[in-house]
């Protein structure tokens, strides 16, 4: 199973890769540190599809609302079927709102990425 | 460190916005403090007007002044209000109204003050007196502020002083003396001043007019005269040489007219005995032409001494032309010749009387037989040859039904001995014409020694004429006066007003002539120094002027439309400031829709220009940093969260996978409290300035729901064993801020969860009631509750009540933000060791159940 983490914390990468591979050993997380590094990656012919995505929100050069909006216009869409959870520490409700209207985004979930969250994630 | 930086650098941020805001706050204030400065003025000049109003219709005079101490203390606001009337003629007239707590009882003194300050001082104009130049005076020098003004009357006799003052102790509490004060003053001293100016006139004119009918009581006098005959009768000229005696006189003193004619009577009637100051008396009142009753010792040809009891007349003509003295000495042993006497003086007075149109009637009881003279027929209106007719009875029908039973019995009381004579004013119906006529009347007795009645005699004037006359000036005078004193009265009213108008007004007739401006040559902003009658065309056309031009664009359109026109009209002023002027153009037209008028009212705008041009800009800033702040707190909240988080979900990987020592559990659960501390600080700086800024969210929802889900989230994130009452858990939909009022609840329902009491089962109620304004939600626990000298400020920020206390003192601060908004209140009841309650009142836009 391969998942793309994008934050611009590593700290947080770091974090989420090991609660992921907590959970399944066998999951391969490929971190990216902006919105930008991402974006240039899906351009690029090294591109291979995840299963699922977890997108920051506030990252510097190019955030997760452009991401999403890249993604939309993109065709063909790069990431067909697959799963897209936003992850955010924002407190700030429109940006929540903002996310969810987006046909592309499965889910919002606030940070820090739990054993619980990534078991009912998975798992379902 | 490096957060608490931020954190720092945030509130720092947050404080100099604040300050911003105050500042823009103070302009406003500003404007409106001048708004207000000028409606104050405007009222004042309002009851100014009331007042002279209450003078102008005082009949008092005491009222009349204490009308103007009263105004100049109301209108002024000034302590103490003294009003000074110097009569110059009689000192005694003078007189000192003050009002308000004057400190010198002395009023003497302070009338002296005042007239020295007058003469000292030499103010031009009613203004202020500098203090200095009155610490000599004992009453004056008690005053911090004076205000003062004189106003001489020689013509009508009097002084008349003006002042306000405040007193040196009670100066704090009254307004400065400034330059309005002034110039209501002296608006006030001018109208009051043509105000008793014009009483005084009246007053003239009514003293004149009751000299008038104090002559004509001489002439009633003049015809008892003609009755009195039972007393010796002297009628000397002006300069008392006697001219006529009568027989009663000749009797009693010897002297035949033959030869005192041409002498004074003090020549030769006064003796040794005579009474010097008597005598005094009677010649000072002789050169005063006064009238004078007087005892004497007199003596005859004979040099016999009697007793003259003297009364002496002094006769003017319609001149007011001084021209007789008439003496009558009484004597009431001589009254058995009286009838002879009449007979002959009847030929004699028959003249004066006809002159004076004097009617004379007599009733003799013995005989029943009644007497008329010619001028009583006339009176009357009956001919003097109608003999068959019985006077009395003619008389009685003749008069007005009004008089006739007081009439009656007047002459009823003289008859029956009550009085000897009486004088009324009576009505009667003319015979010849049948019209009403006016009469004056006289009626005396004459009476024997034994006080038996002998007869009746009567005199009668007609006064129609005189009455009407006099009765119609008055009222010719009193309607003039009036409407002479009202238009004069409101027309220096609005003219001052106009002057000191801060408008500038132009008034011009049809032809577009100046006939009327405000403007002051030395105003700063004069731009138009249009001379009077000049028109405004033909400077227009004179002077390439633009400015001008708009104007007379502007004055056809309103011409043609009848209606007030608007423009804006700037300009660079002898300073090259740039003016602002919005003049209003008022074609004024005739009852009849003929245009009489334009009226330009011009009002400096460029204050009022200056400052909305700053708001406008300072607003747009404000409105930018407001966003930027909005948007600046969300990122370092996020930014201050981010890495707390990460830390936070760190402890809680390794709680769950590693395996650690107790200790280390001990102070990773420690770390996880901090961090949830501070996650929740953030928040409430998140919820708090959410709150100022953000406007209210209208949304229906059921607040029972909210209720539980705050419950339910509690219970979770909490380990204690609390008991979650519910009292009412039907629906409750209402309709106002959810996310507001989550805020609020989480808060107060948290500090209950977070604030129990050790070894007492705890709990915490939730309950609601609501009537038709307003939803009322309680919160009761069981907990520590609150010392009650703390109580006054746990909705302070950032306070407080115990160093236990694990908030940022932010929550309850948030919470009584958030009732003011919703425009709620918030109340706390507690008590130490029992617990609190907090009670929220939300007025509801609408509700439903």
């Amino acid at each position: 199973m391969i998942i793309h983490l994008i934050d611009d914390d590593d700290i947080i990468n770091a974090l989420h890769e090991m609660v992921l591979t907590d959970v399944n050993p066998n999951i391969q997380v490929l971190c990216f540190r902006s919105g930008r590094q991402y974006v240039n990656y899906i351009e690029s012919i090294h591109f291979k599809k995840p299963d699922k995505v977890f997108l920051d929100i506030r990252m510097p050069e190019m955030d997760g609302h452009e991401v999403i909006s890249y993604l939309e216009v993109k065709e063909p869409n790069p990431l067909e079927d697959v799963e897209l959870f936003v992850l955010s520490s924002t407190l700030n409700e429109n940006d929540h709102k903002k996310v969810l209207e987006h046909n592309i985004v499965t889910d919002f979930i606030s940070k820090p990425l739990t054993i619980d969250d990534v078991e009912t994630i998975i798992l379902s | 460190m490096q957060y608490s930086d931020e954190y720092n650098d945030l509130l720092e941020k947050y404080r100099k916005l604040q300050l911003r805001t105050t500042r823009f706050s103070a302009i406003e204030q500003e404007l409106i403090n001048t708004r207000d400065r000028l409606d104050y003025e405007l009222e004042s000049y309002k009851r100014l007007s009331q007042y002279s109003y209450f003078a102008l219709e005082s009949t008092n005079e005491n009222h009349f002044f204490s009308t103007i101490t009263e105004a100049i203390i109301d209108v002024l606001e000034v302590e103490v209000a003294v009003v000074y009337f110097n009569h110059l003629k009689n000192p005694q007239k003078s007189k000192v109204y003050t009002e308000g707590i004057v400190t010198e009882k002395n009023q003497t003194q302070l009338s002296q003050e005042i007239i020295s300050l007058n003469r000292e001082n030499k103010l031009q104009k009613p203004g202020k007196v500098l203090v200095d130049s009155c610490a000599n005076y004992s009453v004056l020098s008690k005053y911090a502020h004076i205000l003062f003004s004189a106003h001489n009357e020689n013509a009508l006799g009097y002084e008349i002083y003006f002042l306000g003052m405040n007193s040196l102790e009670n100066a704090s509490l009254y307004q400065t003396i400034e330059e309005r004060h002034e110039t209501l003053f002296a608006v006030l001293v001018q109208q009051m001043q043509s105000l008793l100016a014009n009483r005084k006139r009246r007053e003239q004119i009514e003293n004149q007019v009751k000299l008038i009918s104090k002559s004509e009581k001489e002439l009633k006098k003049l015809s008892l005269i003609a009755t009195k005959t039972n007393s010796g009768v002297i009628i000397t000229d002006a300069f008392g040489r006697i001219e006529w005696t009568n027989n009663a006189f000749t009797n009693l003193t010897g002297y035949s007219l033959a030869e005192i004619i041409g002498k004074k009577p003090k020549d030769f009637l006064q003796g040794p005995k005579s009474d010097q100051k008597s005598i005094k008396r009677l010649a000072t009142a002789l050169k005063n032409k006064q009238d004078i009753e007087i005892s004497l010792i007199n003596y005859t040809k004979q040099g016999e001494i009697y007793y003259n009891n003297l009364e002496i007349i002094s006769v003017f003509d319609d001149k007011n032309k001084h021209i007789n003295f008439i003496a009558i000495q009484k004597d009431i042993t001589e009254d058995t010749r009286a009838k002879q006497e009449i007979l002959r003086m009847n030929s004699r007075f028959e003249l004066i009387t006809n002159k004076s149109k004097i009617g004379i009637w007599e009733w003799t009881p013995e005989n029943n037989t009644v007497v008329w003279n010619e001028i009583n027929y006339e009176i009357y209106g009956l001919n003097p040859k109608e003999t068959k007719i019985d006077l009395y009875e003619f008389w009685k029908k003749s008069i007005h039904e009004d008089f006739k039973d007081a009439t009656l019995q007047n002459i009823q009381k003289i008859i029956d001995n009550h009085s000897d004579h009486t004088q009324e004013r009576i009505k009667i119906r003319r015979n010849n014409d049948k019209s009403e006529r006016i009469l004056d009347t006289v009626t005396i007795a004459e009476r024997d020694e034994h006080n038996k009645l002998i007869r009746l005699l009567g005199s009668s004037r007609d006064i129609t004429a005189k009455a009407e006359l006099q009765e119609s000036l008055q009222n010719a005078i009193k309607q003039r006066d009036d409407s002479i004193e009202k238009t004069e009265v409101i027309k220096t009213f609005y003219e001052r007003i106009l002057t000191h108008s801060p408008s500038q007004i132009l008034v011009f007739d049809n032809h577009l002539n100046l006939t009327y401006s405000n403007i002051s040559k030395s105003e700063k902003n004069n731009n138009w120094n249009i001379p009077l009658n000049t028109s405004l065309h033909d400077l227009a056309k004179k002077h390439d002027n633009n400015r001008l031009k708009a104007i007379v664009d502007s004055i056809s359109q309103a011409k043609k439309t009848g209606q007030v026109v608007q423009i804006e009209d700037s300009f660079f002023n002898e300073k090259n400031e740039q003016v602002h002027f919005i003049r209003s153009i008022l074609p004024y037209f005739s009852e009849k829709d003929k245009l009489e008028n334009i009226i330009i009212i011009g009002l400096e705008i460029s204050e009022v220009k200056r400052i909305q041009a700053d708001i406008i800009l300072k607003n747009t800033e404000l409105r930018k940093i407001n966003l930027e702040l909005d948007n600046f707190v969300y990122s370092i909240s996020h930014d201050l969260r981010s890495p707390l988080l990460s830390v936070k979900g760190i402890i809680s990987f390794l709680l769950q996978k590693e395996a650690l020592s107790e200790n280390a559990i001990k102070f990773l659960n420690l770390a996880t409290d901090s961090i949830n501390r501070l996650d929740t600080t953030i928040q409430e700086i998140l919820e708090y300035s959410r709150n100022a800024r953000e406007h209210i969210k209208y949304e229906k929802f059921n607040l029972s729901e909210l209720v539980k889900v705050i419950f339910k989230d509690l219970k979770f994130a909490n380990e204690k064993n609390i008991d979650f009452i519910f009292k009412n858990q039907d629906p409750c939909w209402i309709e106002t801020d959810k996310s507001r009022i989550n805020i609020l609840l989480k808060n107060i329902i948290g500090n209950s969860v977070k604030y129990t009491r050790e070894n007492v089962k705890a709990f915490v109620e939730v309950n609601w009631t609501y009537n038709n304004e307003q939803l009322t939600i309680t919160i009761t626990d069981n907990g520590e509750g609150i010392d009650e000298i703390y109580l006054p400020k746990i909705f302070d920020m950032f306070f407080r009540a115990t160093t236990s206390s694990i908030g940022t003192g932010l929550g309850l601060y948030i919470c009584k933000e958030i009732t003011n908004k919703l425009s709620g209140k918030i109340k706390v009841k507690s008590t130490k060791k029992l617990g609190t309650t907090f009670s929220v009142q939300l007025p509801l836009k609408r509700h439903f159940l």
